[in-house]
């Protein structure tokens, strides 16, 4: 149960005017916590303008409400997944305080996460959600730069910003701030405990591949020593011809092999997010290790929802376990699961729906990729459903 | 018309939905606080408030949800289309895969024909050794469809050649079944009949045994124990009939 004075509630507002949304998603919030909420966390639908969505937000909000927010390919709210809409989680948690910060972008990835962790070491937050622009950053080298300063302990939840599918450009809110490059953060300082799961439903459809050649972590150059592109175009047969919107249905996994068996590392799903016909490489969204072995996946629209439904049975199992209930759950999902289930999609949240209480209120949204932890070390994901089941112990 | 009980200050009729509030409210025609008559109490007016405000913000999420579900409309004819195309692209793909695999299948067995012919002939050699003598080296098991095309192939060499002799060579023989036992009587007595001879050499043990078993009457052919003896009969054959 939560605790007297812990109030949390979510709005999904669906209007062609994002600053009318924004400002009536507010509105519903405060009606639903009986007063305006003291920290927002907004996406919004990445035809919106970030600006608008804002301006809506602070005509309803006091200045010093922290504001956090970014666009995605689709909402998750109250209503389950929707497009087009404001959708905003808002908190009112005495006792506990929020911080939101942002980074304008930069070169240097690690250094960014470096960088964005200093503002959060004295003290150290016990939740961070974070929203890194993956077209302006190497989002697996931000959260090593944040974990080499705060140390792997710390959950870090969230996922990439997103626009429409056309991966050029995507807007974050940090308060009053608008960004179009960097990244964004609400950092969470109070008591809560957290049960993630990250499952994406993807099995191989190829033979083992080494990786030979790297560059930069996320340049595939070669697989078995022959050029990387070839060798996908290969395996793709007859499909490569749908070449390239077809890559977003055979992401790249990372082979594990435990004791004899062998098996899909779920932590490790790349998306092949552009091809560099040039060099004969492929551009995935998130690094790999080097000499790592990998195969080509697919997954047919059940898969994805065994996937999802997984996930969400280890989050629930996790909570029998602790014999408490969440007061919150945070969902971050793979754009891609969306285009590939199609008009299936609404499914997902359906499951979700089915397994969580209908009181838990919850939130999140259809992103470039996915932060949760696995085996309590946050990790970048790409084509896989994460979700976060979240509970605030302390009130006032 | 008076309302029994003031419906702006009785509390149970917070609980009714605002059309029948409103309807109970305007049938009130004596109602002192309507007719400004007598003073709006602070909880009448409170009420009031709130319930207007529920009734906004119910008319607000009505009309949020019309919006969402024209959303879901609009986004169903999206996504169906976007399935048709992909379905018409699919079933494209297939049709060429299919018609690919099928070309390549063609391909394969016609690879395959040219290969079956091509073995049947080194199956059945005839190789002419001396004038009017061919010799037929045999290795393997000789099947039906072997037989028949050793049949074809010898009986046409014999007319075309002219030959006086066929000499079938079965060192390379392993074993006889009936059939094939049957067959190669035939085959000498189609041979006989173009006004040639067939000779049969090099039987293994075994071959004689079985075909003694099986009762197929080999006797009547010429027979040697060896390809060399053959040719020696053959060649002192041809000299008896030059000399007669």
């Amino acid at each position: 149960m939560t605790q007297v004075g812990n109030r949390i509630a979510t709005a999904s507002i669906v209007n062609d005017d994002p600053h009318a949304a924004a400002q009536e998603a507010i509105r519903e919030l405060t009606d639903q916590l009986g007063a305006p909420p003291s920290i927002v966390l907004v996406v919004f639908s990445a035809d919106f303008s970030a600006q608008a969505v804002r301006d809506g937000i602070y005509r309803e909000l006091p200045a010093s409400s922290v504001l956090v927010g970014c666009s995605s390919f689709a909402e998750l709210g109250p209503d389950g997944a929707l497009t087009h809409s404001v959708t905003a989680l808002g908190l009112q948690l005495p006792g506990y305080t929020a911080k939101a910060l942002c980074t304008q972008g930069g070169t240097d990835s690690f250094a960014i996460g470096q960088q964005l962790a200093e503002e959060l070491l004295q003290p150290k937050p016990d939740l961070l959600l974070l929203f890194p622009d993956v077209l302006t950053l190497n989002v697996t080298r931000l959260l090593r730069g944040l974990q080499a300063q705060l140390g792997t302990d710390i959950p870090i939840l969230g996922g990439a910003p997103a626009d429409n599918g056309a991966f050029r450009q995507t807007e974050m809110i940090c308060g009053s701030q608008i960004l179009q490059s960097g990244a964004v953060a609400l950092a969470l300082f109070g008591p809560l405990s957290i049960h993630s799961a990250a499952c994406s439903g993807y099995t191989p459809v190829s033979v083992p591949l080494r990786a030979t050649s790297i560059e930069q972590g996320n340049v595939l150059l070669e697989l078995n020593g022959r050029d990387a592109l070839s060798v996908y175009l290969e395996l793709l047969g007859p499909r490569r011809n749908e070449m390239p919107a077809v890559t977003i249905e055979y992401p790249i996994g990372v082979i594990r092999r435990t004791s004899g068996k062998t098996e899909v590392q779920t932590d490790l799903v790349r998306a092949v997010f552009g091809i560099d016909e040039h060099r004969g490489a492929l551009v995935l969204g998130g690094d790999i290790p080097e000499q790592a072995e990998l195969c080509i996946l697919s997954a047919t629209r059940p898969d994805l929802l065994s996937g999802t439904n997984a996930a969400l049975q280890s989050i629930l199992s996790a909570e029998k376990g602790s014999g408490s209930e969440s007061d919150l759950v945070l969902v971050f999902n793979c754009m891609s699961r969306k285009v590939i289930l199609g008009p299936r999609y609404k499914e997902e949240s359906a499951i979700l729906s089915s397994l969580v209480a209908p009181k838990i209120p919850r939130f999140g949204f259809y992103t470039f990729g996915e932060l949760s932890p696995v085996a309590r070390t946050t990790q970048h994901h790409e084509s896989t459903f994460t979700v976060a089941a979240i509970r605030f112990h302390r009130a006032t | 018309m008076r309302c029994e009980r003031c419906c702006l200050e009785d509390p149970a009729s917070e609980s009714l939905d605002l059309d029948s509030y409103c309807r109970k409210l305007t049938a009130c025609t004596e109602c002192p606080l309507q007719q400004g008559t007598a003073a709006i109490p602070r909880e009448v007016l409170l009420s009031q408030i709130r319930r207007l405000s529920l009734a906004a913000r119910q008319s607000r999420q009505q009309q949020n949800r019309i919006r969402q579900l024209e959303r879901e409309q609009k986004e169903l004819a999206q996504e169906i289309q976007r399935s048709d195309e992909r379905v018409a692209k699919l079933e494209q793909t297939q049709k060429a895969t299919a018609q690919a695999a099928d070309e390549q299948l063609r391909a394969q067995l016609e690879l395959l024909a040219q290969q079956q012919a091509s073995i049947m002939a080194l199956a059945t050699p005839i190789i002419q050794v001396w004038d009017g003598v061919l010799v037929l080296p045999l290795i393997g098991q000789l099947d039906a469809e072997r037989m028949q095309t050793l049949t074809v192939s010898l009986l046409t060499e014999l007319q075309q050649r002219r030959a006086r002799f066929a000499v079938l060579d079965l060192t390379g023989v392993p074993t006889l079944d009936e059939s094939s036992a049957q067959h190669l009587y035939r085959v000498a007595t189609a041979v006989r009949l173009l006004g040639a001879e067939a000779l049969l050499c090099g039987l293994r043990s075994q071959v004689v045994q079985t075909v003694t078993s099986l009762g197929v009457e080999l006797s009547s052919l010429s027979t040697t124990r060896s390809l060399q003896d053959a040719l020696r009969r053959c060649i002192a054959l041809t000299r008896e009939m030059k000399r007669a």
